[in-house]
């Protein structure tokens, strides 16, 4: 089967080739062969989806289009609520967790007719990169099972790669959209803060969360983009601005190499890359001059303390966010015999959270503990404003800032399980975008001799997601990635 | 070590958390080596953290309505331990 877009799904729709329920169908039974070996999956939502596929099989025949998603299957990271249905988060914690109410995200996909095919694993509560913290078990890579996916959004991204769904919906609050998408050779696209309500969206670190689309091309990113944007009054931190309207303009192609000139952070590039990583972005560059682009070097000189920088505040915030969690009114709740109401909170809440999440809390509690929270929480904020300062000094200069997704290729399962400052660095190239707000994507590019897929990232100011998706459907053209799993 | 496991054993109690036994060692050595990581933010330059010294985020208002939608039995359908209307607690108050 050829690589399935939204695109050609909607294409194959409006010529009569093939029916929503024939899809859904197939997309079903090839979970049932491919996902018992990558666990791409947490709940599937099969009976209803089958269901609602025969409805608008009718709205089809009949050429009553509502939307471009219109009766194609989509899957969401198990981080977005669905009223009545389980959401887990990824977590032990969560595990009985029924929704009372629906995520905006998922409420636009269903107005738009979409099929929602299910529930996608990750990183217990998005915190990982690796989809080796789920409770569920790990994902493990099409490309290669014995690589992990990446994370935290590991199960959109191998469920797209590996065609069990046509687009997913992730998360990505250091890179967990475009990091798992580099790794599975796909694209994703993590709009600016703000651009998609949180609304029903488990939160981690609220200041940094943004909800996002993994697909198969560019066209597709901005279909699901333009779909999910837009002011939403439940999010106070929601956008209000209009939605995007970026598909028309890709569709319209009128627009060339020569308008753009790309930013290139040499420095921020020049320890820790893999070489395959590295002499395959230098190559890409070349290519890019030769079609047009313009290439200049740009300075962040103060991206060197990203990580360290959200090592203090996503944890800061998930150590308040998590909080929530003490098995007093949903979640993992246990009668102890002996102790107080305490040694109660202690107990559900050991035994529900994994590891990282527990190492994540401690160290939020920590920087925002009495007597560190100058020399933490209030240093990290400042240097984040430096950091979006680089980047709007940069943005003077040039349209986007290009680097690899990633500075390593994907890594064994188990690899760095031991080591989460190493996983931490993983996210080194995608974090500086959540710190600064900016919308930033990862395409797929080339294979590395392993046979395994490396992404580059482009980064655009704020709110300048058209921009950003043009010189995207300009180096995915130039590129031309067609490999799949 | 013994340093910065009491520091540890101190953070999981404002945490609400415990770490097993078994697996504090290995927490303790990995959570250390995080901070050492994160103090490299002391060298970022105290020049441009002055000037950077404002934070000053666009919060958003609303009028102050109720804009709640569940009613108690939805809210309450998660709960563990529950008695009527309310959420059932452990007894926090002796009874002398």
């Amino acid at each position: 089967m050829k690589r399935m877009t939204i695109e050609s799904i909607i294409n194959g729709y409006r010529n009569k080739e093939f029916l929503p329920s024939e899809i859904t169908k197939t997309l079903f039974d090839r979970i049932e062969e491919t996902d018992p070996k990558l666990n791409s999956y947490i709940t599937l939502f099969k009976e209803a989806a089958i269901e609602s596929s025969k409805i608008v099989d009718e709205d089809i025949k009949n050429e009553n289009y509502k939307s471009e998603v219109h009766g194609v299957p989509i899957s969401l990271k198990d981080i977005f609520l669905v009223k009545n249905e389980l959401c887990t988060c990824g977590s032990k914690m969560l595990s009985n967790y029924v929704s009372n109410y629906s995520s905006t995200v998922y409420e636009k996909l269903e107005s738009a007719g979409a099929i929602i095919l299910g529930k996608n694993n990750m990183d217990e509560f998005a915190m990982g990169s690796s989809t080796e913290t789920s409770y569920y078990g790990p994902t493990f890579n099409p490309w290669d099972t014995n690589k992990v996916p990446g994370g935290s959004s590991g199960g959109s991204a191998a469920a797209v790669a590996a065609g069990l769904a046509i687009a997913s919906i992730g998360t990505d609050t250091g890179g967990s959209i475009r990091q798992p998408a580099s790794f599975c050779g796909i694209v994703g696209l993590k709009p600016s803060y703000g651009r998609i309500s949180r609304y029903g969206m488990i939160a981690f670190s609220s200041s940094l969360d943004q909800a996002g689309p993994l697909t198969t091309s560019v066209n597709d990113a901005a279909i699901l983009l333009d779909l999910l944007t837009g002011f939403d009054s439940k999010d106070s931190t929601s956008a209000n601005i209009a939605s995007t309207e970026s598909y028309n303009i890709l569709k319209n192609g009128a627009f060339t190499p020569k308008e753009f000139t790309i930013g290139v952070p040499s420095s921020m590039l020049a320890e820790g890359m893999n070489d395959e990583v590295n002499d395959n972005f230098k190559n890409l560059i070349k290519t890019l001059k030769s079609s047009g682009f313009t290439i200049k070097d740009v300075e962040l000189p103060n991206t060197k303390y990203a990580v360290a920088t959200y090592y203090i505040i996503a944890p800061s915030e998930a150590s308040s966010n998590l909080s929530r969690y003490d098995g007093v009114r949903y979640g993992f709740s246990e009668d102890i015999k002996e102790g107080d109401l305490e040694d109660f909170y202690v107990n559900n809440r050991s035994k529900g959270f994994g590891e990282e999440v527990k190492r994540r809390i401690m160290l939020g509690t920590y920087a925002l503990s009495s007597g560190y929270y100058d020399a933490y929480y209030l240093k990290a904020i400042n240097v984040k404003n430096m950091i979006i300062n680089d980047f709007n000094l940069a943005f003077k200069d040039v349209d986007c800032i290009l680097s690899p997704t990633c500075p390593e290729l994907p890594f064994n399962i188990g690899e760095k399980k031991d080591n989460p400052l190493s996983m931490y660095l993983s996210d080194i190239l995608t974090i500086p975008a959540n710190l600064a707000e900016l919308p930033s994507i990862s395409i797929p590019f080339v294979l590395s001799r392993t046979n395994l897929p490396i992404g580059i990232q482009l980064t655009a100011n704020k709110m300048e997601e058209n921009k950003l998706l043009k010189i995207s459907a300009l180096i995915e053209n130039e590129v031309s990635f067609t490999q799949k799993p | 070590m013994s340093e910065e496991k009491e520091l540890v054993k101190k953070i999981s109690k404002l945490s609400r958390l415990s770490v097993e036994e078994e697996k504090i060692d290995s927490f303790v050595k990995n959570f250390s080596e995080i901070l050492s990581y994160i103090e490299l933010l002391n060298l970022a330059s105290e020049d441009q953290l002055e000037k950077n010294n404002i934070t000053n985020p666009d919060y958003a208002k609303r009028d102050d309505d109720s804009i709640s939608k569940l009613d108690v039995d939805e809210v309450l359908k998660n709960a563990p331990r529950k008695d009527g209307n309310f959420f059932l607690v452990k007894k926090v108050i002796d009874e002398e």
